[in-house]
Order: structure tokens, then C-alpha cells, then sequence
């Protein structure tokens, strides 16, 4: 996969009617330009609907270099347009016990995380976990008669503390605990509420942003497997 | 069921970005207003969103104004047919032609054999 060499522009006219298209689909880190040709001149009359299908993603309007750009020493641009993150708070037997796991990267990807706590019925077993591709896998300690002894801060610490568990999820104490209360076990539960978000960007500044070629360069930051997909609208003269 | 008392409009800002809205939704056939409050005395910088959520088509018209102030009244109406389960964007829209003696902008959605259902975003230009 590729990103497009440049965006696709659909010319709103007066009056007019314009069919939603299909979108660019940018699927890679980098820059992707408006072209001059695509715009009559005119870049920074365009409007861009970004569905972003991650977090964190960036896309950067990139200053223009050229001396006719009399605003350009306002800079780069940088909007984040960040899906949203998939959670989990628990809600165990008990008080003080429960967490918060929010998925590192927005989106709907962060639906497919589990967790799951692991009563290892034994005694004096030790806390552990075991990531598997997108599944978590807390086994909780016990004390020497097999109760569990893992509180809700000792299963933070541990997953702060595994490299692959913490590249998927980040952990906090729920509202209103402590963190010290014992936990229970719980079964393989879901991360739910991760999804793409979409905003209009613009229209931009032609004074800051058009290049000496006229473009207007567009850079897009994405996370990997991830990233955007964009219509780009260019408005008429006169509006 | 019923349709909005008006379509919610949404100011786009230069340089920069605007969440997109939750929609308008359209479930009945009849004429929503754009209030003229909310246009900010712009109403040529209006653009306006539908999509059909796979129900059936539908055609949306934007009426004519009164003259005054829409001198340009006398051109009419503008009807967008939208196919079913397919959008489109209307405008930027010209005051000149489409505004009410009262400030407002006026759209009718009429389904095609049936209720109109439609999902309507409504952006107000900024400025050039």
C-alpha cells in the first residue's frame, strides 16, 4: 500500500451539488500535496474531512517556504485528530479493587483487547503476566492457604512493568479507589468504545501555507496499519 | 418522529479543525429552517451535507427567497437529488438568491415513495 501522490479534489461550486467520493486512503507516514493544477491557484480555499482511524495521528499543514507567503513565519500547522480509545473499567466484588485500561492507540482496533484475571488456585503463587497477540492474562497471587492476595496496585505495577502488556494498554485506578483492595478474578472482558473520528480541517490560509510550486503540502503522521482516509473539498471564489 | 425545529449549523474555522457534528436527522417529509441567528448574517457561506441512510431517495430543495432581499429570488428553487444510500454536499449557497424576508434559509426534504430520512450537517463558512 501507498499513499496517492496527491489528494483528490472535489470543486464545490455555487449554488452546486458535489457527491460525496471515495477517499484518499493515507496509509503511510509522509507527504501528500495539493496541487496547484487541482486548485486554481487558490490552496488554501480547501477543505479537508479526515476520518482518522488511530491515536495518536497528526496531519500537518506545512509552512510555505516561498517569500510570497507573507504569513508563513507563523509556522507548521499541526492538528491531531485522534480516534477514540477503547476501556475497560472493572467492577469487582469489593472496594478499592478496581482499574481503568485504556487502549495506547484510539480506534476500533483497541476493541479487540482483552483482559482477564487468573485465579491460579494454588498456593503462594506469584503475580504474572502473559500477553498473547491482543489478550491479557493477569494470574494473581495467593498467600499460603490459595486466597488471592494481588490488590488493584500490584496489577498496575505489573503490567506498567510488562514491555508487552503496556505497549497495548495504560492502567489507572478507577474513580474513588485506592488501589489497595484485593481484587477477584474476571473473566476474559473486552475493551469497548474504540472508534474512528472525523473532522473538517480548514480552509487554510493560502498566505502561510502555499508553496513556491503553489501546493499546499500536507503531511500525515500515522500509526503503524493504521492511519486516514480524506476527501478534500475546494471551495469556490467569492465565499 | 419529527423533524428538527431547525438544522444545527456548525462554524468551520480558518486554520483549523472542527469535530464533525452529530447530524440532523431527517425522518419526515417538510420544509426545515436555518435560522437567520445562526448564520451570522452569512448565508452565502453555507454548506450543507446529506446523506441517505439507505432508505430511499429523496430530493432536497432549497426555496427560493423573498425580494427583497434575495433580488436573485426569481431563479427558484434548487432541487439535489440524492440517490439512495449515497450523499452529497450542496453549495456554498448563494444569499443573494435563497434568503427569506425573515433571515432564514429554507430546505424541504421530500422521499421518493415514501418519508424522507436523511442525515444533514450544515457548515458555516468563515470569512475569506
Amino acid at each position: 500500500m501507498a499513499n496517492p501522490e496527491t489528494l483528490t479534489i472535489h470543486e464545490l461550486e455555487i449554488n452546486g451539488e458535489q457527491a460525496l467520493g471515495t477517499a484518499d486512503v493515507i496509509d503511510t507516514d509522509g507527504t501528500v500535496p495539493v496541487k496547484a493544477a487541482d486548485t486554481n491557484g487558490l490552496p488554501g480555499r480547501v477543505l479537508l474531512d479526515v476520518l482518522s482511524k488511530s491515536s495518536p495521528q497528526t496531519v500537518t499543514i506545512k509552512a510555505s517556504t516561498a517569500d510570497h507567503a507573507v504569513r508563513r513565519s507563523l509556522g507548521d500547522l499541526v492538528i491531531s485528530v485522534d480516534a477514540t480509545q477503547a476501556e475497560l473499567e472493572t467492577e469487582l466484588v469489593g472496594d478499592d479493587n478496581d482499574l481503568v485500561f485504556t487502549a495506547v492507540n484510539g480506534g476500533t482496533g483497541g476493541n479487540s483487547i482483552t483482559v482477564a484475571y487468573v485465579d491460579p488456585n494454588g498456593n503462594d503463587q506469584e503475580l504474572g503476566v502473559v500477553v498473547t497477540g491482543s489478550d491479557i492474562v493477569v494470574n494473581l497471587a495467593t498467600g499460603p492457604t490459595g486466597a488471592i492476595t494481588s490488590t488493584a496496585n500490584d496489577i498496575l505495577a505489573a503490567i506498567e512493568d510488562d514491555e508487552d502488556a503496556s505497549a497495548l494498554v495504560t492502567v489507572a485506578l478507577a474513580d474513588d479507589n485506592t488501589g489497595e483492595g484485593v481484587v477477584t478474578a474476571m473473566a476474559e472482558t473486552a475493551l469497548s468504545g474504540g472508534a474512528s473520528v472525523r473532522a473538517i480541517l480548514g480552509p487554510f490560509e493560502s498566505a502561510r501555507f502555499e508553496q513556491e510550486d503553489g501546493d499546499m503540502d500536507i503531511d500525515f503522521d500515522i500509526v503503524a496499519g493504521q492511519g486516514f482516509e480524506v476527501h478534500a473539498y475546494l471551495l469556490p471564489k467569492g465565499v | 418522529m419529527a423533524n428538527p425545529a431547525k438544522l444545527t449549523v456548525t462554524d468551520l474555522t480558518l486554520d483549523a479543525a472542527t469535530a464533525r457534528p452529530a447530524v440532523d436527522t431527517i425522518d419526515t417529509n417538510g420544509t426545515v429552517p436555518i435560522a437567520a441567528a445562526d448564520l451570522a448574517g452569512a448565508s452565502g457561506r453555507l454548506v450543507i451535507e446529506v446523506v441517505e441512510p439507505d432508505t430511499r431517495a429523496l430530493t432536497v430543495t432549497v426555496l427560493a427567497g423573498d425580494n427583497p432581499p434575495a433580488v436573485r429570488a426569481g431563479v427558484g428553487n434548487l432541487s439535489v437529488a440524492i440517490a439512495k444510500n449515497s450523499g452529497k454536499m450542496i453549495g456554498p449557497l448563494e444569499a443573494a438568491r435563497f434568503m427569506q424576508n425573515d433571515g432564514t434559509i429554507q430546505l424541504t426534504f421530500t422521499g421518493t415513495g415514501g418519508a424522507a430520512a436523511a442525515q444533514v450537517r450544515t457548515y458555516l463558512l468563515p470569512k475569506a
